[in-house]
């Protein structure tokens, strides 16, 4: 979309990492936001240092009502929202899926994807109506290729997180809305003592990505220009690319493989 | 896995359709099958027409506590379970997600991919153990493209199940243990009326756009029980399913390539 029409911009997970960097390379861009988080305290350090075109919405992603408060009073102050970053989430524990408490499943689930789901529901069809407007949603390589053990939650998650944003694509173009969906992999941000607050549990818990080569800023330029080109796909990590391929070449295997029966189709 | 070694086969979504199909050529392999279900006359009928080498279980897959007592029963009747089948789901609703109630949401989620996994925790542990076993997970191809709008929380588990298989295959395989998903296109069965008949809304449209095509469910059981012995990490069932696919994968590609060059 044209971002020097958009006004307003909603970012969950908004007071850091990938949020907070995408909030201010918005607000640079002229835009309002509200940035959205379940932890109040990072909001108000995250205030503390900007100006009036930021305001902070304390929402736990996975509550329904507190959508709609949060819609409620940030729209009042900034009018309609135009820019939607679907972008809180929380890390995956490490636990095989034999060993791991069917609530940490539920934990990721809830908050990767039905946290997504909820602030669809909650502007897709305002949106819709305006005719106007850009959904990112900040999903994972992860999504993409299922890196080796201790990720199932999380991919699955994150997979479905992709299918959200593809289906919604389809159904929004035609209303003039677009959609992206952002497919980092390691950022530099404090996704794992995040993920503790919000009462994940991390087999090691000394994990942490702030010595990961990408900064947050570096990925928010790209979200940037992705909603600018309406452009779907974002991948911020091109070394990603071979294990793309190689799934992609495991489920093209998967045809090959359908011989004589699969003559009948 | 060796099929003649396997003994036992759990079968969710087992008393008609697909899941009937596949647990009726597992059993003509000589295991013994336990057709899990959430509709007890359904299990009574297909029970009536069959033999001892089958048992039923009352199952809602959303219920943890119903998994535990029903692989408890199951295996004091057949033993340990050697097969897994996550086959149970309900139909796509038909909303766009601009529209879509969040039970909705909610209730294909819960069942068509949480419903999985707990299937997965429920059996892979003892499977890990006993270093012997495989699970079949029923997603679509709709978990690896989607074709239209209206698919939405449909395609959203199935994307799903399709990670988690991977994500589990690459758990399980050092110790034996084999994840197959299954991909199908539209296969004739009474996966609308079951959804209805669990609660689910359903879509006007069809089938997501997907044409019927002549496959059985028959048909497609037995490309199962060759995946099975394969080992095949995907399932295809549908040469169809290749048209989606395909140009998905190219998109990405492209949208790869353009990251590369700055």
């Amino acid at each position: 979309m044209e971002l020097a029409s958009a006004r307003h911009a909603f970012v969950t997970g908004g007071a850091s990492g990938i949020g907070l960097a995408v909030a201010d390379a918005l607000a640079a861009r002229g835009l309002c936001v509200t940035i959205a988080d379940a932890r109040d305290d990072l909001i108000a350090a995250a205030l503390a240092a900007r100006g009036d075109g930021f305001r902070g919405a304390v929402l736990d992603v996975r509550d329904r009502q507190g959508w709609e408060r949060a819609r409620a009073e940030a729209e009042a102050a900034f009018g309609p929202v135009d820019v939607l970053v679907n972008n809180a989430g929380i890390a995956p524990d490490g636990l095989e899926l034999a060993d791991m408490p069917p609530e940490s499943f539920d934990r990721v689930l809830a908050i990767n994807l039905g946290g997504v789901f909820n602030g669809i529901a909650t502007f897709g069809a305002a949106l819709r109506e305006r005719g106007r407007g850009h959904v990112v949603n900040t999903a994972s390589m992860s999504g993409m290729v299922m890196d080796g053990p201790g990720v199932g939650s999380y991919g699955a998650a994150k997979a479905g997180l992709i299918a959200i944003s593809e289906v919604l694509r389809m159904e929004m173009a035609p209303h003039g809305v677009g959609v992206s969906v952002l497919c980092p992999s390691f950022v530099a941000t404090d996704l794992m003592a995040n993920t503790l607050r919000m009462g994940g549990q991390l087999r090691d818990p000394s994990l942490s990505l702030r010595a990961a080569p990408m900064q947050p800023a570096e990925a928010a330029a790209m979200v940037v220009r992705a909603i600018e080109d309406d452009r779907f796909w974002i991948f911020t990590h091109p070394e990603r690319r071979a294990a793309v391929e190689e799934r992609h070449r495991g489920i093209l295997a998967g045809f090959d493989a359908m011989g004589p029966l699969g003559k009948l189709a | 896995m060796d099929l003649s070694k396997a003994k036992h086969a759990f079968v969710t979504g087992g008393a008609s359709g697909l899941g009937l199909a596949i647990a009726d050529a597992l059993a003509a392999r000589g295991l013994k099958v336990t057709l899990a279900d959430i509709q007890p006359d359904l299990i009574e009928a297909v029970l009536a027409a069959r033999d001892e080498r089958y048992r039923g279980a009352v199952l809602d897959v959303r219920d943890r506590e119903g998994w535990a007592r029903a692989k408890a029963e199951a295996e004091a009747a057949f033993g340990p379970v050697d097969v897994l089948v996550n086959n149970a789901g309900i139909a796509p609703n038909g909303q766009h997600f601009a529209d879509m109630s969040p039970d909705s949401f909610d209730m294909i989620l819960a069942i068509n991919l949480v419903g999985v996994v707990n299937g997965v925790f429920a059996f892979a542990a003892d499977m890990r153990e006993r270093g012997f076993g495989h699970i079949v997970n029923t997603a679509s191809q709709a978990g690896l493209s989607v074709s239209a709008p209206g698919v939405g929380a449909y395609a959203v588990a199935k994307y799903g199940v399709v990670a988690l298989s991977e994500g589990s295959r690459k758990e399980l395989a050092p110790h034996g243990v084999g994840v197959s998903a299954l991909c199908p296109g539209w296969v004739p069965t009474g996966l609308g009326e079951n959804t209805a008949r669990i609660g689910g809304k359903l879509s006007a449209g069809g089938h997501g756009g997907v044409p019927p095509t002549e496959i059985s469910a028959d048909e497609l059981a037995a490309m199962v029980i060759d995946g099975i012995e394969r080992d095949a990490a995907y399932i295809m069932t549908h040469k169809g399913t290749w048209a989606q696919v395909e140009p998905r994968m190219a998109a990405i590609r492209e949208a790869c390539e353009l990251r590369t060059q700055g």
